[in-house]
């Protein structure tokens, strides 16, 4: 009887050693895969980040006009943005930024619509952004840091960006997006 | 008895690694959310610097020394307030303070966030005369 206890205990401890070693490891494992993912989007959100901010400064350099057209969806969504600018070569271009519809992830049990950027240089595409936006605007701001809707006015423009990781749900994930905003100031709107 | 100890000294090792790694996981998503308030912050600083640059005469800089404004990073629906601590100060030609007055001005915002002890980010700007 006594053998037979001592080999049940054995057992029972044994059982729950490898259990809290193998829910240490599942935990570990977990976490650093989160942590890739976060990062990977973040370098997606800041390659992005970097173009939008290198190009909007060039908004109107060297050309007659400067923004031409911006138009929000009901969500406060810039879906154009179109501009002129110069190109590397000194030629004027029309540069317009187009966000379409990509795919739908479900976030914090709701389902949420994500976004294209698609980059156009006189109507051909050229670039753009990635595919997991949850939220892109350009918002013009007039020399008091108000919105506004007037080219004319306009002084600076805000953008912002959140990006939804692209690997995992919400449910499972503890972070599930990453953000990033600039309020960059074309020297060419103060014309 | 000493299998016993054995035992316990197992348990209490799982326990330990176990606790060792939880807490390790708890600082990696702390630096995590640290670093997206961080982006959020350096958004709104940049842009009331920048309202700065082009709304205030370089006479007037010094009224805004002390000044604390709350300003949001908003995303769509969602909004994350920050407060903004505006420091004003002349330096001379290095950067350095000055305790008298010169022909260069820093200023300095600092963002802090109620869920952070300390400014999250804090961006400094030289105007001259």
């Amino acid at each position: 009887m006594q053998l037979m206890l001592d080999h049940i205990s054995s057992i029972l401890i044994a059982s729950a050693v490898i259990l809290v070693v193998m829910s240490t490891q599942f935990q570990a494992q977990r976490a650093a895969t989160e942590q890739t993912i976060a990062y990977a989007s973040k370098k997606m959100t800041l390659d992005l980040a970097s173009m939008l901010e290198q190009e909007l400064a060039l908004i109107g350099d060297g050309t007659s006009d400067t923004i031409t057209d911006i138009q929000t969806n009901a969500a406060g969504q810039t879906t154009i943005f179109e501009f002129w600018r110069e190109d590397e070569s000194g030629t004027d271009i029309e540069v317009t930024y187009r966000l379409t519809t990509s795919d739908t992830v479900d976030i914090d049990g709701e389902s949420v619509q994500l976004y294209r950027l698609d980059r156009y240089e006189d109507d051909v595409l050229s670039g753009g952004g990635g595919e997991r936006l949850r939220h892109f605007s350009l918002t013009m701001l007039d020399e008091s840091g108000s919105v506004t809707a007037s080219v004319a006015s306009a002084r600076l423009i805000r953008a912002v960006v959140v990006n939804a990781f692209p690997y995992g749900t919400s449910a499972d994930s503890y972070l599930f997006e990453s953000h990033w905003g600039i309020t960059i100031r074309p020297m060419n709107l103060e014309d | 008895m000493p299998q016993s100890l054995l035992a316990f000294l197992a348990m209490m090792i799982a326990t330990i690694a176990a606790y060792n790694q939880m807490g390790a996981k708890m600082g990696t998503y702390q630096q995590m959310i640290h670093s997206e308030y961080e982006l959020m912050a350096n958004a709104v600083t940049i842009e009331q610097m920048e309202i700065i640059a082009l709304a205030t005469d370089y006479d007037d800089l010094d009224d805004l020394d002390g000044d604390v404004l709350s300003r949001s990073f908003t995303a769509g629906s969602r909004s994350v307030s920050f407060s903004l601590t505006i420091d004003v100060l002349f330096v001379d030609d290095d950067g350095t303070p000055s305790a008298s007055e010169t022909d260069q001005k820093e200023v300095s915002i600092a963002a802090t966030n109620t869920l952070f002890a300390s400014a999250l980010v804090t961006h400094a700007r030289i105007f001259s005369d």
